[in-house]
């Protein structure tokens, strides 16, 4: 059974036309999918049902393989950190909402950050002293320090500049390999979609639906040389194709 | 070849200090001046040094009516910053509420204070306890307002995550709404800081302090009214310092303690 499972799946707000429908997409334990698309597609709407931050109109979500909810992370655009914590106290800040902090966990929060390339004098700065990338490695670490089973990433890097974002996406992956919690990243970078993950949802809008999916045949761990590869160019411009063919 | 030596910095504090204080010297001697030269009446505009010496001579009398005045306007400040933070605390719990509410608060802001002042000495009496309330009555808004925008204007990733984590809304409310609207909290607090030592003078004026004591406002009062007016600028210049005083305050607090959200104050 997939562990995530979203069946005639349909959204819509207070006005007419709907911002998702029919979406049937299935997401297993340990998998990393990338959701591609244009802007106002539903992307993130669609990650912020499966987050259950919007309920749908029709349709069925199931998140989780038991009654039991899953662990969730949730990596926005920006950062988001409470400016007034530093950055390990906005890394515990989880912890202490689920109830879940001990002296374990508060040990874990520098070796998480370490992790993440960052070290021991960053976790008493205040995000204001933190470059941007610096900044979305914490927004990271914050994600990961609950053992998530599932994260969820709504255009992290998009507000980065091409070096640092792939630089990241390198990072995660590396992360990702380590624990292997099930990722759904949603991106309009063609290049990061495919680098990333194992399946790539490409999606069209007015309204929201799914238009293919596309497997990505390369085996982990991905080398920063694979985005120069024949097979990856080809795969890109395959994937760049069908999206410009449905605009 | 070197070049010139560069000249030592100036420290930052004394360039910060010396503008302001050239300034008030120019305006010093350009107000002498102005009384030497167009020969004006002393009862209309008397000179700095006539100014200061009324000052320093009923120095005692000026320090006491400071001291009142100071006590009045900081007791009224203080039970604004309270009961503004808890109505704007009541007013964050839904937007019923504030919409139900908020006309009584802007009330606060529009009604003539000088009109209902003597209703307050008919309602109170004459005295402290009526200085101290024109001073609650003018300075509770800003603390109202500035609050409410800070406990409901809130980043909406942050308020995801709150929820993702099903925080509850103790949780919500003290790691997230109240920090956030510290700045805005200090920003009304430097506003009503200067609003309350109007309002303890205006109420002076009405209300006065009894027999044997009498605040700033009383004397700018029976000053104008009798053409003292070296004295009763003396006591505008020491209701000035006072108010400065108390507003100077207010930010080192705010800079001080609160140095964990001084990027909000500083943006301010």
């Amino acid at each position: 059974m997939a562990l995530i499972s979203l069946t005639d799946l349909g959204v819509r707000f207070e006005t007419d036309r709907p911002i998702l429908e029919a979406i049937d997409l299935q997401i297993e334990d340990g998998e990393f999918v990338s959701i591609l698309g244009p802007s106002g597609c539903g992307k993130s709407t669609l990650l912020r049902v499966i987050a259950g931050l919007t309920p749908p109109t029709h349709g069925t979500v199931q998140v989780g393989e038991n009654t039991r909810a899953p662990r969730l992370g949730f990596v926005f655009q920006e950062p988001a950190l409470l400016p007034w914590r530093t950055v390990r106290e906005n890394i515990r800040l989880p912890l202490e909402l689920d109830r879940a902090l001990d002296s374990t966990r508060e040990q874990e929060i520098g070796r998480q950050l370490q992790r993440l390339g960052l070290q021991a004098k960053d976790e008493s700065k205040f995000p204001r002293m933190l470059s941007g990338g610096m900044k979305m490695r914490a927004a990271l670490a914050r994600a990961l320090i609950v053992h998530p089973q599932i994260l969820l990433f709504d255009e992290p890097f998009a507000a980065l500049d091409e070096l640092l974002r792939l630089e990241l996406n390198e990072d995660l992956l590396r992360l990702w390999g380590e624990k292997r919690w099930s990722a759904v990243f949603v991106t309009h970078n063609i290049t990061e979609a495919i680098f990333l993950s194992q399946r790539v949802i490409l999606m069209d809008s007015q309204p929201g639906r799914i238009l293919e999916e596309v497997a990505v045949p390369f085996e982990y761990p991905r080398p920063e040389s694979l985005r120069q590869s024949q097979a990856f160019v080809e795969l890109l411009g395959r994937v760049a194709s069908t999206l410009r063919g449905n605009r | 070849m070197t070049g010139p030596r560069p000249s030592p910095p100036v420290p930052r504090w004394l360039g910060s200090i010396c503008p302001p204080v050239a300034v008030l010297c120019l305006v010093l001697i350009g107000w002498h001046l102005a009384v030497e030269v167009l020969d004006i009446r002393r009862f209309l505009l008397p000179p700095p040094g006539a100014v200061l010496t009324e000052a320093w001579e009923r120095a005692d009398e000026l320090s006491a009516a400071t001291g009142l005045t100071a006590l009045a306007a900081l007791l009224g400040f203080s039970i604004s910053l309270v009961l503004g933070s808890l109505v704007a605390l009541v007013f964050s719990q839904s937007p019923l509420i504030r919409r139900s509410f908020y006309p009584m608060a802007i009330f606060l802001q529009t009604v003539p204070i000088i009109a209902i002042a003597p209703l307050i000495i008919i309602w109170v009496g004459e005295g402290f306890v009526s200085v101290v309330i024109v001073t609650v009555i003018i300075s509770l808004f800003p603390i109202i307002t500035n609050t409410t925008t800070g406990l409901t204007t809130l980043d909406a990733n942050l308020v995801d995550l709150f929820r993702l984590h099903r925080a509850s809304r103790w949780d919500t409310l003290r790691k997230l709404r109240i920090p956030n609207a510290i700045p805005n909290l200090i920003t009304g607090a430097r506003i009503s800081s200067g609003l309350a030592v109007v309002g303890a003078i205006i109420g002076e004026i009405f209300a006065g302090h009894g027999q044997h004591q009498h605040g700033l406002g009383y004397h700018v009062y029976y000053a104008g009214q009798n053409l003292e007016t070296e004295w009763q600028f003396a006591v505008i210049l020491a209701s000035t310092l006072l108010g400065v005083l108390i507003f100077a305050g207010i930010s080192l607090i705010s800079r001080v303690v609160l140095h964990r959200w001084t990027f909000n104050l500083e943006s301010n």
